[in-house]
Formats: C-alpha cells, sequence, structure tokens
C-alpha cells in the first residue's frame, strides 16, 4: 500500500510526463475542491466553467515545472482562485438558471442540510462580485485578510470592510422577511 | 437605545466587542440573536460541500491538451500485450475451425472437437495430407502462441502491470468479434462456443467493473 503522499507524488510525475491517466486521475481527485473555489468565486456556473478549465490548463502547462517545494494541492488551489479572481470572463455561454434567475450549485442538494445550503449557495450568488469574493476567500476557503489584500490587489482595511458588508447583505438576503418588517429598525436606527 | 448596525455585528464575528457594544448586547435580545445568527451563518459557510465539476470541463480539458501535445494518449491498442494475448487467440480458434472445417468435410459423422477431429482426420488415410498437416501444424503453432500469450497475462497480472482495463475491453472485443465469426463457420462447435461464452462473460463483468469504478477512476 503507498501512503497517499506518494500515490499523489507518482500520478505528478506520471503527469509532467503527459501520460494521460495520471492526468486524469490528478484532475478526478481535485476537480470538485477546485471547481467549488472558481464557482463560488464566479457567481454562475458558464463563467465557472471557464475558469475551471483555465485553472486546470494553466496547472497542467506548468506541471513541469512544479518542484513540490509546495504541495500540490496549495499550489493547485492558489492557481484556481488566480483564474478565478483575473480569468477572462466569456460570457457569452448559457447560463443554467434556476426559477429566480439564480444558478445554484448542484451540490447544495446532495448535502446534509440541502434547503439550508441552498439558500446559502444561492445568496451568494447574489452578493455583489467584490463582496462575494472576500466572503467565499475568507469564511469559505479560510484565507486571511491580508493574503485576500494581496490576491485582490486592496489594502486590509478595504478587506475587513468588504467581509463585514457581505456578511451583513447575506444575512440580509438570507432573512428577506426579518429584513422586510425590521430592517430599518435593526440596522438602520 | 441604538441597535448595532450590521457591519458592526458582522465584525463581532471575528473581533472581541468594546465596551459600549458589550454593554448593548448585555441589554439588547434583538442584537445579541442577530450576532448568534450571523455566527451561525459564518459556520454554515465554512461547512459547505464541495461541487462536482460538469462533465463538460473534462471533456474541454482534455481536447486542449491533447492539441497542445501536453497528453500522451494510452498505450497504443496494436502494440499492447492484450492485444497480443487477442491476436494469440484469434490465431487459435481461427487455426481450430478450420482444423475443425476441414475435419467434418473429410470426415463423414464430422467432429465436434478440433483436436480429435484433427486426430481422426489424420488417422483416417482419406484426407490430403497436405492440407491436414498444414492445419495441425498452424494449429499447434497458434496454439503455442496463445499459451505463451496467456503465460505473459499471467505474469503481468501477478506483478500488477499492465492491468489496464480498456486494453483488456479491447481485447476481449477483439476475441468475441473471432469467436463471432468461428461460430458462424462452424455453429455447433463446443469449444469455440465456450471460448466465446468466457470471454462474453469476462466482457460483461469488466463493463459492470468499469462502471462501479467510474466515479473513481476516470480515463482520459
Amino acid at each position: 500500500m503507498h501512503p497517499i503522499g506518494t500515490m499523489e507524488d507518482d500520478l505528478i510525475e506520471r503527469a509532467k510526463r503527459g501520460e494521460a491517466d495520471a492526468i486524469g486521475r490528478l484532475y478526478e481527485r481535485h476537480s470538485s475542491r477546485i471547481y467549488a473555489i472558481v464557482r463560488r468565486l464566479a457567481g454562475d456556473d458558464a463563467q465557472a466553467e471557464d475558469f475551471a478549465q483555465e485553472a486546470w490548463l494553466r496547472v497542467f502547462r506548468a506541471l513541469p515545472t512544479f518542484r513540490g517545494d509546495s504541495r500540490f494541492t496549495t499550489w493547485l488551489h492558489r492557481v484556481a482562485v488566480n483564474s478565478a479572481l483575473h480569468g477572462r470572463r466569456s460570457g457569452q455561454r448559457r447560463r443554467r438558471l434556476i426559477d429566480d434567475g439564480v444558478s445554484v450549485p448542484e451540490s447544495a442538494a446532495r448535502s446534509e442540510q440541502p434547503l439550508l445550503r441552498l439558500e446559502l449557495e444561492r445568496a451568494i450568488d447574489k452578493l455583489p462580485r467584490g463582496m462575494r469574493q472576500v466572503l467565499v476567500l475568507h469564511d469559505i476557503e479560510g484565507y486571511k485578510h491580508e493574503e485576500i489584500a494581496e490576491l485582490l490587489g486592496v489594502n486590509t482595511g478595504t478587506c475587513k470592510s468588504q467581509l463585514f458588508k457581505a456578511r451583513a447583505k447575506l444575512r440580509e438576503i438570507l432573512e428577506p422577511q426579518n429584513a422586510r418588517l425590521e430592517g430599518r429598525e435593526v440596522w438602520n436606527t | 437605545m441604538e441597535h448595532l448596525t450590521g457591519e458592526d455585528l458582522a465584525r463581532l464575528v471575528d473581533e472581541a466587542p468594546d465596551a459600549a457594544e458589550q454593554i448593548h448586547l448585555d441589554v439588547c435580545g434583538r442584537c445579541a440573536g442577530e450576532l448568534q445568527a450571523m455566527m451561525e451563518q459564518r459556520k454554515q459557510l465554512a461547512t459547505l460541500c464541495d461541487i462536482p465539476a460538469p462533465d463538460a470541463i473534462r471533456l474541454r480539458l482534455e481536447r486542449q491538451l491533447a492539441a497542445e501535445g501536453l497528453l500522451i494518449a494510452p498505450r497504443q491498442p496494436g502494440l499492447s500485450w492484450t492485444r497480443a494475448v487477442a491476436a494469440g487467440f484469434v490465431l487459435f480458434v481461427l487455426g481450430g475451425a478450420s482444423g475443425a472445417l476441414v475435419a467434418e468435410r473429410l470426415s463423414p459423422e464430422g467432429a465436434p472437437a478440433v483436436a480429435a477431429a484433427t486426430m481422426e482426420t489424420t488417422s483416417s488415410g482419406d484426407a490430403e495430407p497436405s492440407a491436414v498437416e498444414a492445419a495441425a501444424a498452424e494449429m499447434q503453432r497458434t496454439e503455442g502462441a496463445y499459451l505463451q500469450a496467456v503465460s505473459r497475462y499471467a505474469a503481468l497480472s501477478e506483478s500488477g502491470e499492465g492491468l489496464d482495463p480498456l486494453n483488456r475491453l479491447a481485447a476481449l472485443e477483439g476475441i468475441m468479434l473471432t469467436t463471432e465469426a468461428a461460430l458462424r463457420q462452424a455453429p455447433a462447435d463446443p469449444i469455440i462456443n465456450n471460448y466465446h461464452l468466457t470471454a462474453l462473460g469476462q466482457r460483461d463483468a469488466l463493463i459492470r467493473e468499469l462502471q462501479l469504478a467510474q466515479q473513481a477512476q476516470e480515463w482520459f
């Protein structure tokens, strides 16, 4: 039996040589994780598909230069985030839209609390782009403000401010009845 | 009394409240409840699941990588050991089938088994020796090739090398095509029927295995 790290190293070495099955296995191992990141950062399926493909292309193009100084997953994650934050947006492809016009990741219905998570995913999609990016990176992916600020080219104060706005907005989206009845009093008094 | 704003509450998810905020939270159930709800929301965000990538991404990626020459196709079927097994088997079956046909033509009652038929016709003395001997020699040669290929298969299986399911599937398909062709010529031959049914069973079992493993082991 091979330890997982050794198996991954072996796959990486074979993928560097362009072996199709190794490339396929690396893709399968990490595709859901990578797609989740870019899907949430993008806010819709069509852009997410473009970003995911771009991320994977970058990874496999650059793989021969990967020396293993950092973990493969860390590197892959970073490439995916960069692709989603700075990648080209085609905007041409059809979006898969669900009822109110917001596309929803398919995983929501399979999670432990499907309705709650479905609502959460929908609410994230509704956030303005900047707020969404900071919220996804900080609250979902666990990045620090300094890292996010560097990725987005802003200062940490702006990053924090965007995060707090995003959380408040998300709460507002998730509690429409509460926001309608008590919004002014709760948020503005 | 002024309530805390949404952004203040969002900040308090990560940071400790200052004195004034703490005093307010101690007496205001609404703000304390909102802060609790926002903390819960933060927890939910951190536990969101991964999202399965649509198949379209893999297909597009595969095409692009192939176009850029970054993807080496799996071993060429014609060069693989499984093809060698199939080729040996094909020669063996074809050789056997021709032997059986020759024997059937030369022997009035016909012979169900290839080897028996060959021996029978050889010993009958009515057959043209050259044709029977040629068929027997061909059969021996192909049987040798087949056994050699099977030994190689066993060795590779034991060493864990080369267990490429797609190559194996291709080999089984090749065997089935051959046995089908042989059965058209000798439909009642029990040996060829046996080979055909064995290959069919192996192929179906392999397809079931591949379907089960599809999620875990996709092949570009």
